[in-house]
C-alpha cells in the first residue's frame, strides 16, 4: 500500500499542527497553520492521481472483544477526494483571511490551533471507512465547533452559544450512536462497504443515523444552534458553519445512502423541506447580517437534505460544493463589512457600495449564486436538485408533488431575503453614527484575495460549460447524476421566481416590528421558546427535584448514619466509663478500702494491740471452754 | 479456823482486774497505764491470798504474793525509767502520740 503513508500523514498532519500551533508564538502560528493546510492540499492533489482510478483502502485491527474484531479503516474514493479538496481549499482561504481579520487578537495561536484541530477532525470524517471511525471524528468536529464558537470566551453570550451548540449536537449524536448500534445489530459490521452491500436497513436504524445529520447540519427541529453559533469569529462561521462542518451531515447521508430504506427517505425529504422553508422564512426579517446568512445556510442545508431524501445524492453533493464556495464568500465579505463598520446590525449599515466596491462586487456575485441566478454556480446545482425532486415526485405520484413546489418556493424566498440584505447593507443611506462613512473602506489584500477567489469560483464556468444546464458537468464523473425528466419549463419558472423574489426584496419597505409575522421570523418560529417550555424548564425542575432528593434522601442517609454513629459512640463511651472502667475502678476501690481497713489495725498504738490481744484471748477462751 | 467464803474475794479480785484492765486499755497517759498494771497485779495477789486458805500450810500463796509485790516494785521501777526516757525522747508521754510501732 504505497498510498497508506501519505494518507495517514494527511490525517495526522493537522493534529500535529494543532499541537504545534498552540505552542507557537503569535507571529508564526498563522503562517504555520497556513503552511500545513497548503501541504495538505498538495498531498490531496498527489493522492488524487491514485484515488481517481479506484478507491484507496486502509484497514487494521483496533481492538478485539472476544471473537468480535473492531477495525479502523480509512477509505479515499472520489467523493472523499472532492470533500478533501474542498475542506483543504476553504480552510486555506479562511486561514489566510483570518491572518488579517484577527490581526489584533492576542490569542491567535489558540485560534489557529483550534482551526487545525477542526481540519483534522473533518478530514477524519471524510476519510473514515467505517462508522466507528466516522463517529470518533464526528465528535471531534463537535468539539472543535464548540471551542471555536466559544473562542471569545470573555463574552458570556459566546460561551452560552457554544454550550447550546454542543448540547443540541449531543441530542443528534445520541441518535447517531444508536443508529450505529442498530446498524451493527442488523448487518454485523460497521464497515461502510460491507454494511452498504447488505442493502437498506429498517427505517428505525436509518432515521437514527439521520439524527446525526439533523444535529450537525442544523435540520429541523435541532436548527436553533446554528444562528447562535454566529457568536464565533466570522471566518469560523465561514469555514465551519457554512462551508464544511455543517456539510458533514450531508456527507454522512451520501455515505450511508444505500442503508436508507424508502420510508426513511420520505421522512428525510420532509425534514429537509420543512427546514428549508423554516430557515428561509426565519432569514426574512433578521437584522443581524450574520444571522441572515446563518438561516440561509440552514435553508440551503435543508434543500440538500431534501435532495438526499429524493435520492439525488449527486445533486445534493453538487449543491454542497457550490454552496461551500459562495456561502464562504458571503461570510468572508460580511466579515469585511463588520470589520469596517464595527457592527453586525444591518439597520445601521447602508450605502456601502461606494465605500467598499470590492466587497460589494463579491457580495453581489455570491448573492446571485446563492439566489440561483443563471450564469452562476448556484443555479446549476439548484436546478439539478429541484429537477431531481420533480423526477422523484412524478415517480411517487400523489402528494409528493408538493415537495418540489415547496423547494422551488424556498428558492424564491432565498432571492427575497438576500435582495433585502443587499439593499440594507449596500444601498440607501449610511445610518451608522459611530464610524464615519469616510473611514469605511475595503479590507486589505489578505482578506480581499480569498474573497475574490471564492467569488470567482461562484461563476458557472468552473462547473459546467453550459451556463443554463449542468448536464455535461465534470462533477457527474464523481457521482452519477439522477435520471431526471427534461423539464423545459423548470429553468424559466425558477428564474422568474428568483427575479420576482429579488425585485420584491429590493422594493418592499421594512414592515413594522409589531406585526405578528415579523417576530415569528426573527425568533425563528419561537422554536427556542417552545424548547424552553417543553424541554428546558421540565429538565430544570427535574434537576431541582433530584437535587432536593439528593439533599434529603442521600444526604439524609449519610447524615443519619453520621448521627447514629455519634450516638452509638456516646453509648459505647458510657458503657466504657461505667462498665469496663467501673469494674476496674471498683476492684481498685475495693483493694484500697481493704487496705485501709487492714492498715487501721496496725495503727502503732500499744493500747489497741492490747485490746486486740485481750479480745482475742477472750474469744479463744470462749471457744475452748 | 473456819474458812471464809472465798467467792467474795474472787469477785473483788475479778473486779479489781477488770478495773485495771480497763485503765490499761482506756487511759492515755503512760503513768496511769502503769498504775492499771499495778491494779491487775494486786488483783492477782488477792486471788493468790484467797486461794491460799485451801493450802495445808497456808503459806505458798502468801509467799507468792509477796514475790509478786517485789517483782511489781522492780517492774514499776524499770517501767518508770522507760517512761522517763520516752518522755525525754518524744517530749510526750501520751500513748496516742507514741505510734512508732506503726512504721
Amino acid at each position: 500500500m504505497p498510498f497508506a503513508t501519505p494518507l495517514l500523514l494527511l490525517l495526522l498532519l493537522p493534529f500535529a499542527g494543532a499541537l504545534a500551533t498552540s505552542m507557537a508564538s503569535r507571529r508564526v502560528a498563522g503562517g504555520l497553520a497556513i503552511g500545513l493546510t497548503a501541504i495538505g492540499l498538495v498531498t490531496t492533489g498527489w493522492l488524487a492521481m491514485d484515488a481517481l482510478a479506484e478507491p484507496l483502502m486502509i484497514r487494521f485491527d483496533w481492538a478485539k472483544f472476544g471473537q468480535t474484531p473492531f477495525n479502523l479503516s480509512f477509505r479515499l474514493d472520489r467523493l472523499g477526494l472532492l470533500m478533501l479538496g474542498l475542506v483543504h481549499f476553504v480552510a486555506l482561504l479562511v486561514q489566510i483571511y483570518s491572518l488579517s481579520y484577527l490581526h489584533d487578537e492576542p490569542h491567535q495561536a489558540r485560534y489557529f490551533a483550534y482551526l487545525q484541530l477542526f481540519v483534522g477532525a473533518m478530514l477524519g470524517i471524510v476519510l473514515a471507512g467505517n462508522l466507528l471511525v466516522l463517529y470518533i471524528f464526528w465528535e471531534l468536529v463537535g468539539l472543535a465547533s464548540f471551542l471555536l464558537i466559544g473562542f471569545y470566551n470573555d463574552r458570556p453570550s459566546a460561551s452560552k452559544a457554544a454550550m447550546k451548540a454542543f448540547l443540541m449536537n449531543r441530542v443528534g449524536d445520541m441518535g447517531f450512536l444508536l443508529g450505529i448500534f442498530l446498524t451493527y445489530i442488523w448487518t454485523g459490521s460497521l464497515d461502510l462497504d460491507l454494511a452498504t452491500a447488505a442493502g437498506p436497513l429498517p427505517a428505525v436504524a436509518g432515521l437514527c443515523l439521520f439524527m446525526g445529520c439533523v444535529g450537525k447540519s442544523a435540520q429541523f427541529p435541532l436548527l436553533t444552534w446554528l444562528p447562535d453559533a454566529m457568536e464565533g469569529p466570522t471566518p469560523v462561521s465561514a469555514l465551519l458553519h457554512a462551508a464544511t462542518m455543517v456539510a458533514a451531515g450531508i456527507f454522512l447521508l451520501a455515505r450511508i445512502h444505500p442503508l436508507l430504506n424508502p420510508d426513511a427517505l420520505v421522512v428525510i425529504t420532509l425534514v429537509g423541506t420543512i427546514t428549508t422553508l423554516w430557515g428561509g422564512y426565519a432569514a426574512l426579517f433578521q437584522t443581524d447580517i450574520k444571522k441572515v446568512l446563518a438561516f440561509s445556510t440552514v435553508s440551503q442545508l435543508g434543500l440538500m437534505v431534501a435532495g438526499m431524501g429524493t435520492g439525488n445524492v449527486g445533486g445534493a453533493m453538487f449543491h454542497l460544493l457550490t454552496h461551500a464556495f459562495f456561502k464562504a464568500g458571503l461570510f468572508l465579505s460580511a466579515g469585511a463589512v463588520i470589520h469596517a463598520v464595527h457592527t453586525q446590525d444591518m439597520r445601521q449599515m447602508g450605502g456601502l457600495r461606494r465605500a467598499m466596491p470590492v466587497t460589494f462586487a463579491v457580495y453581489t456575485i455570491c448573492t446571485a449564486a446563492l439566489a440561483g441566478l443563471p450564469f452562476f454556480s448556484g443555479f446549476l446545482s439548484k436546478e439539478a436538485l429541484i429537477g431531481g425532486a420533480f423526477g422523484w415526485a412524478i415517480q411517487q405520484g400523489g402528494l409528493a408533488g408538493l415537495i418540489p413546489v415547496l423547494l422551488l418556493l424556498s428558492s424564491g424566498l432565498t432571492a427575497l431575503y438576500m435582495a433585502r440584505q443587499l439593499r440594507l447593507v449596500f444601498f440607501g443611506d449610511y445610518r451608522q453614527s459611530t464610524v464615519p462613512l469616510s473611514a469605511v473602506h475595503d479590507a486589505d489584500w489578505l482578506m480581499r484575495g480569498p474573497m475574490l477567489l471564492l467569488a470567482g469560483l461562484s461563476v458557472f464556468v468552473w462547473f459546467s460549460v453550459n451556463p443554463l444546464s449542468a448536464h455535461h458537468s465534470w462533477f457527474w464523473s464523481i457521482l452519477p447524476p439522477m435520471e431526471e425528466p427534461t423539464l423545459v419549463w423548470l429553468a424559466p419558472v425558477s428564474i422568474g421566481l428568483v427575479l420576482t423574489g429579488g425585485w420584491l426584496g429590493f422594493r418592499l419597505k421594512e414592515p413594522r416590528h409589531d406585526k405578528g409575522y415579523v417576530p415569528l421570523s426573527v425568533e425563528y418560529g419561537f422554536l427556542d421558546t417552545i424548547y424552553k417550555y417543553i424541554v428546558i424548564n421540565p429538565l430544570l425542575k427535574l434537576a431541582a427535584l433530584l437535587n432536593r432528593t439528593d439533599q434529603r434522601a442521600v444526604d439524609g442517609v449519610v447524615n443519619g448514619a453520621g448521627v447514629g454513629t455519634v450516638v452509638l459512640a456516646h453509648l459505647m463511651s458510657l458503657t466504657d466509663r461505667f462498665g469496663v472502667d467501673g469494674i476496674v475502678n471498683g476492684v481498685a476501690w475495693l483493694a484500697g478500702r481493704t487496705g485501709q481497713l487492714l492498715r487501721s489495725v496496725q495503727n502503732g498504738r500499744v493500747q489497741s494491740y492490747i485490746t486486740a490481744a485481750v479480745v482475742g484471748l477472750l474469744l479463744v477462751l470462749w471457744w475452748v471452754l | 479456823m473456819q474458812p471464809v467464803d472465798s467467792h467474795l474475794f474472787l469477785i473483788v479480785g475479778a473486779a479489781l482486774f477488770s478495773i485495771g484492765l480497763a485503765v490499761v486499755l482506756v487511759k492515755r497517759h503512760a503513768i496511769v497505764v502503769l498504775m492499771g498494771i499495778e491494779l491487775m497485779l494486786n488483783a492477782v495477789n488477792i486471788n493468790l491470798v484467797a486461794f491460799s486458805q485451801y493450802d495445808p500450810n497456808r503459806l505458798q500463796g502468801q509467799m507468792l504474793s509477796l514475790f509478786v509485790m517485789v517483782v511489781a516494785a522492780a517492774e514499776s521501777a524499770v517501767a518508770l525509767a522507760i517512761v522517763l526516757q520516752v518522755y525525754r525522747h518524744f517530749r510526750t508521754a501520751q500513748l496516742d502520740d507514741l505510734n512508732e510501732l506503726k512504721q
